[in-house]
């Protein structure tokens, strides 16, 4: 008892300390998801494999009325901050998988034993067994879900690099149009070249098609929670996308447009190009 | 009463599930399917061009509690066979201090979370730019209805850039800049707004 008011008056500190104001970033949707199922989890597959039977058996009819409002308040505060969800997940992670071990220990200590601890002579072994054993794939895959998505923040400059596209397109145009004014003949400017764009000229710098790919993804299989733009665009001045869930996925031709270069953004830049020659 | 949860003290389940509805209401809670903020004012300025919008919201939320919490949101958009999904898409806190706010597409939709010290107001700004070649756009109004309460204040502005305003379904006063306006008072939009242009 002494233990958990000690930890649950140093859980109290810790979340008072955490002032909003002083969070670089409250936790994502899929961290704070992974905070607040896991327990339920462990509750229900505790249930399910008789896990509290075991335990009354074991520890008495105990109230953990302590523990219950340590864990409220821990997921209460830490979605101030990511870096304190991710620890109350790792936590709750060790507290679940602690769990799952114990339930197929107890299953595996009981099948066909004759002389079964007192604590296990009920216990049914494929009940604990399968849902300890579903207990820590779920735990895994929470805490997992967590480490991936703790530092995903890919949209972190996506407005400015579909800008840059923007412009190189534009400019393409511009550029060809000018082109043609002067030798007749429309050609593109493939010294232009940015670092966020995959440019493939056509002969004689003719045609262009440009990609722009998704920067990062969480790692498998969680990339799958999640998806990023994947852009390409030509000398018809179509940008197109599709979403994707791996990085080095190309848009193809036939993918929905979502801009079109306009005239009037052709003459800015035109004007603009000719502005800039002295 | 009093013997009731006596009674239910007694049993060490009433543990099991008083803690695992807690994680239910924490689960509505946290995912945004209830809120736990107020979402009380919206300005919306659309620049109107004639293949294209772009899309200018201010956002005006409320922590009524007495204790920090933090709001998950996502940013609805309307999106079909003619309207295209949006680009250049950006949030950013205006109010109380400026900083930028990073989005995550996650599970089909643009989200962010936002982080409110007691009783504080934030105002976000949403920024994008939706190709309509069909001339017609929509604003999505109706996600008002899950936040439970009406919006004080409304504010929806077109500010036309070569084009003329032909339909709304909302009545738009014209003002003497060109720019058509509707303001709503306690509204909880029961319809989206449509509207749509020519070339002038």
């Amino acid at each position: 008892m002494k233990k958990i008011t000690i930890l649950s008056l140093s859980l109290l500190l810790l979340f008072v300390i955490a002032q909003p104001v002083l969070a670089n970033q409250p936790p994502g949707p899929n961290l704070m998801l992974s905070e607040v199922l896991i327990l339920p989890a462990m509750i229900i597959l505790t249930l399910i494999g008789g896990g509290y039977a075991v335990l009354s058996r074991l520890k008495g009819k105990k109230r953990p009325l302590l523990k219950i409002i340590a864990a409220i308040l821990a997921i209460i505060f830490s979605a101030m901050q990511e870096g304190l969800a991710f620890l109350v997940v790792v936590i709750f992670a060790v507290i679940a998988l602690e769990r799952s071990l114990k339930m197929l220990y107890w299953g595996i200590k009981s099948i066909g034993s004759n002389q079964k601890p007192e604590h296990l002579t009920e216990a049914k072994p494929s009940r604990l067994i399968s849902a300890g054993a579903i207990l820590f794939l779920v735990t895994i895959f929470l805490a997992g879900m967590a480490v991936a998505f703790v530092t995903y923040w890919p949209e972190i400059g996506q407005e400015r690099r579909e800008t840059n596209l923007k412009k190189f397109l534009t400019y393409q145009l511009a550029y060809a149009q000018i082109q043609k004014s002067k030798t007749g003949n429309i050609t593109f400017d493939e010294t232009v070249n940015y670092d966020d764009l995959n440019i493939e000229y056509g002969v004689e710098d003719k045609s262009f098609t440009v990609y722009m790919l998704p920067v990062e993804f969480p790692f498998f299989p969680y990339s799958y929670l999640t998806s990023q733009p994947s852009y390409r665009a030509d000398e018809t001045g179509q940008v197109r996308m599709i979403y994707v869930h791996k990085k080095e996925i190309l848009c193809p031709p036939d993918a929905p447009v979502v801009w079109k270069i306009s005239d009037q953004e052709i003459q800015d830049m035109i004007t603009t190009i000719k502005s800039d020659i002295p | 009463m009093i013997n009731l949860l006596r009674k239910l003290q007694a049993n060490s389940y009433f543990y099991i599930y008083s803690s695992l509805l807690f994680c239910i209401i924490a689960l509505l809670y946290l995912s945004g399917i209830y809120p736990i903020v107020r979402f009380t004012n919206e300005q919306i300025d659309i620049q109107v061009y004639p293949e294209y919008i772009e899309v200018d919201g201010y956002y005006t939320y409320k922590n009524p509690f007495p204790f920090s919490v933090v709001q998950g949101l996502s940013i609805p958009f309307a999106v079909d066979t003619t309207h295209f999904m949006p680009i250049q898409i950006s949030a950013k806190q205006v109010f109380v201090e400026e900083k930028p706010i990073p989005i995550r597409f996650i599970m089909g939709k643009h989200r962010f979370d936002l982080a409110f010290s007691a009783g504080e107001q934030i105002v976000v700004r949403v920024q994008y730019f939706q190709y309509v070649p069909e001339k017609n756009a929509c604003y999505i109004l109706t996600t008002t209805k899950p936040w439970e309460s009406p919006l004080v204040e409304g504010t929806y502005r077109l500010f036309p850039e070569k084009v003329r305003i032909i339909s709304s379904n909302y009545l738009l006063q014209s003002r003497r800049d060109g720019i058509l306006v509707f303001n709503r008072n306690n509204f909880m939009p029961e319809n989206n707004w449509h509207f749509a242009w020519e070339v002038q």
